[in-house]
């Protein structure tokens, strides 16, 4: 009786069991902020994570409304906050809408990507 | 990176086919290098037919984990960089081994892999090559927690916690499901025995494996908690209407089936098989089919392991 107990257990337990599922990281907040309007040209994009990610192989690319690509540097992360990619804009924004487009890969290999828009005010 | 082809939707959905291929195939293979060869340290060595099978089947299962392990680092290179043209790309190759935490990670499991098909390369089947096979596959089981979600939790107590609860969970599964192919040759070469020698035998090698997977189990369970809890914080109402946790239930129902053989296995025909002295042969071949579906139902719960592991858990 003690045995069928502990294989009731041990099959409801089960029930709730998982492998280590393995995680993605997902955009939690950006600057500037996703929709945002910002006044006057932002030098970087700091954009952060829910996980920690990969700096070698994520970065992000920025696209004017008419899609016009702008330079963009390497995506870098900071020791202290291994979730937050920092990307240098390579030229002052004018004002209009711009469109950034990122990918990253986290720590558990898994890549995600998104986009997202942000304007500069006249 | 700069310069890298970024995959259409088409080969994304290829990409994340190949991946979950190799990751099924891969991880059933790792599981018989461990299970397979651990089955020999817990039960009767004089079953010389079995034991045979069992050698055969580490030498078949050696290559084909060396095969899908590249296959399933091919994947993760193609998830990476979007696509499989920058999987040969020396510069990928460079930052994936060089310049991320994994690629060290990654590295030791070739090696492990290459030593896997060393060893079976080799004329012997003593207890030391079993024993090589054994300690191959836990190292490659364990491995695999630092190339995925147990790898997030960082230097610190919750990152030690991630790790240990992964390995248990894939050491004790791997003894459990790895160990049904050996006694399935077992429980053939024992039908071949006179018959007043069969079920005494039978019961000790059921017995002794069911000793094992009863731990294994209890195992499974408390780490497969502690691996839920770690994703869901709490909050199992953030399973329900995501892939995730469809194929998160999909797999706990199939385990939950394998128990069920399992208790019919150890509870109903092994009493069985010792009760009734005329009707044995037809519950020997009982036995032997449910441990057979009880192998089918492991296989396919690592076929859900494979898909959970690239699926998005719930955020």
């Amino acid at each position: 009786m003690k045995q069928v107990r502990i294989f009731i257990l041990a099959a409801f337990a089960c029930a709730l069991a998982a492998t280590a599922a393995f995680a993605h990281a997902f955009l939690d907040h950006a600057a500037p902020a996703v929709g945002s309007t910002v006044k006057g040209s932002p030098s970087e994009l700091e954009l952060s994570f829910t996980q920690n990610i990969v700096p070698a192989f994520s970065g992000a690319e920025i696209a004017s409304a008419e899609g016009g690509a702008i330079p963009a540097g390497k995506a870098s992360v900071d020791s202290g906050s291994p979730n937050v990619m920092h990307v240098r804009i390579g030229r002052a924004l004018k004002a209009g809408v711009y469109l950034v487009s990122w990918h990253v890969v986290s720590i558990d290999t898994h890549r995600t990507s998104g986009t997202y828009k942000f304007t500069v005010a006249p | 990176m700069e310069g890298m082809d970024h995959a259409s939707g088409t080969e994304m959905i290829t990409i994340f086919r190949v991946l979950v291929l190799a990751r099924w195939i891969h991880f059933s293979s790792v599981f018989v290098l461990f299970g397979s060869a651990f089955f020999w340290f817990y039960q009767d060595n004089g079953l010389p037919r079995a034991r045979c099978a069992t050698a055969k089947l580490l030498c078949i299962a050696a290559p084909i984990a060396a095969f899908t392990g590249l296959g399933w680092l091919a994947g993760i290179l193609a998830n990476m960089t979007g696509g499989f043209s920058n999987v040969v790309n020396l510069e990928t190759l460079r930052l994936f081994f060089f310049e991320t935490q994994f690629g060290a990670v990654a590295f030791l499991r070739l090696m492990l892999l290459g030593a896997a098909v060393l060893v079976a390369l080799m004329p012997w089947r003593n207890k030391a090559w079993f024993s090589a096979h054994l300690h191959i596959g836990a190292l490659l089981l364990i491995n695999q927690a630092w190339l995925g979600h147990a790898a997030e939790g960082g230097a610190g107590l919750l990152g030690v916690l991630m790790i240990v609860a992964y390995c248990i969970h894939v050491i004790a599964a791997g003894a459990w499901v790895g160990g049904l192919p050996p006694l399935l040759f077992v429980l053939d070469e024992l039908r071949g025995l006179r018959h007043d020698q069969t079920p005494e035998r039978t019961h000790q090698v059921l017995s002794r494996y069911s000793v094992m997977a009863i731990a294994a189990v209890a195992l499974i369970a408390v780490s497969g908690i502690a691996n839920a809890e770690f994703h869901v914080r709490g909050s199992p109402d953030a399973l329900l209407h995501t892939d995730y946790g469809v194929v998160l239930f999909t797999k706990a129902i199939l385990v939950i089936a394998m128990l069920a053989l399992a208790f019919f296995n150890r509870y109903v025909a092994m009493p069985k098989l010792r009760a009734v002295a005329k009707e044995r042969d037809g519950q020997t071949a009982k036995l032997r089919a449910s441990v057979a579906m009880e192998l089918v139902l492991g296989i396919l719960v690592l076929c859900a392991a494979a898909l959970l592991g690239v699926t998005p858990p719930p955020q």
